[in-house]
């Protein structure tokens, strides 16, 4: 696992600086080590994982969806504020969010949850409160129900 | 013709007044003639066209997303305009790619787009964590009770 982060984190320096001088390269093996090891221990702590389930990726392309219409409406509330100037446009919102025992899986649906639910910009998930089972969220503009914070539908 | 002459020659044209449809077609039959390239010259080609409304789009979206920095007076609220410039960024690298094909410098473009329109919404997440627990002392405190679903 440590040479398959090592080989893509080094790969992908490469297509960044674009030169295949040797101090150039010597820094990138450098850097690409570093990377696979933070991957491998994230991985030892079950926060990078084999902690997805294929069927929590059928609704992956629900965030994608919603870029346009969020662009747009992020775009139109900036517009609007230049001529009604108003304190806070924006609101925090909390759904149900079921949390369960299996810790791996748990932090696998967290993380899909929190980073695909603040794709699109008029939504900001800031995370999983497991005493309540809530889904914590902040959004410009209030629209939708439960569906516009729990993107995936994962709660 | 390059882009900048494309999007000079659009932004013309939308400022020209238009008085009547007679004069109109008057005008513009005037300056077909004189828009013709000269020998030699590489005509447009619908990638240069696709490129410039991706630059446009793109730089709009970025200057959008300054304007919302600006406006905003809570700080929650201007964070999402880090979103905006994410998806302004992917839109230029975009039409780089288009232009430049998929080169060194396109894949490149691409790539700087798509890293912040994904890592965006991870900082901005911690950012907002990071100011309820500086606000409030805990990042869940003070948001309110579920919704009906």
């Amino acid at each position: 696992v440590w040479w398959v982060g090592w080989i893509l984190s080094g790969a992908l320096y490469l297509l960044l600086i674009d030169t295949t001088d040797l101090p150039e390269l010597i820094v990138g093996a450098g850097a690409a080590s570093l990377a696979a090891t933070a991957f491998l221990l994230a991985r030892e702590q079950y926060l990078a994982a084999e902690t997805v389930r294929a069927e929590w990726l059928n609704s992956l392309y629900r965030p994608f969806i919603k870029v346009p219409t969020d662009v747009a409406m992020v775009s139109w509330v900036a517009l609007a504020q230049l001529v009604d100037r108003r304190r806070t446009r924006g609101a925090f919102r909390a759904v149900p969010f079921r949390c369960g025992d299996d810790e791996a899986l748990e932090i696998g649906r967290r993380g899909l949850a929190e980073s695909l639910g603040s794709f699109a910009p008029n939504t900001i998930i800031i995370g999983v409160d497991h005493e309540r089972e809530l889904l914590l969220g902040h959004q410009l503009r209030r629209t939708g129900g439960t569906e516009a914070i729990d993107v995936l539908g994962l709660g | 013709m390059n882009e900048w002459e494309i999007t000079a020659a659009v932004l013309a044209f939308a400022l020209i007044p238009c008085r009547s449809r007679g004069r109109v077609r008057a005008h513009v039959g005037d300056r077909l003639a004189d828009l013709r390239p000269a020998d030699g010259e590489i005509t447009v080609s619908w990638r240069a066209v696709v490129a410039v409304i991706l630059l446009v789009a793109g730089g709009l979206l970025e200057l959008l997303a300054v304007l919302g920095l600006c406006v905003m007076r809570d700080v929650y609220d201007r964070l999402h305009y880090v979103g905006l410039a994410g998806f302004g960024a992917l839109l230029i690298g975009a039409s780089i790619v288009v232009r430049e094909s998929f080169s060194l410098i396109g894949d490149k473009s691409l790539l700087v787009g798509a890293v912040l329109v994904f890592a965006g919404p991870v900082m901005v997440q911690t950012t907002v964590r990071s100011l309820l627990i500086r606000e409030r002392g805990d990042w869940r405190e003070g948001i309110g009770e579920a919704e009906e679903p």
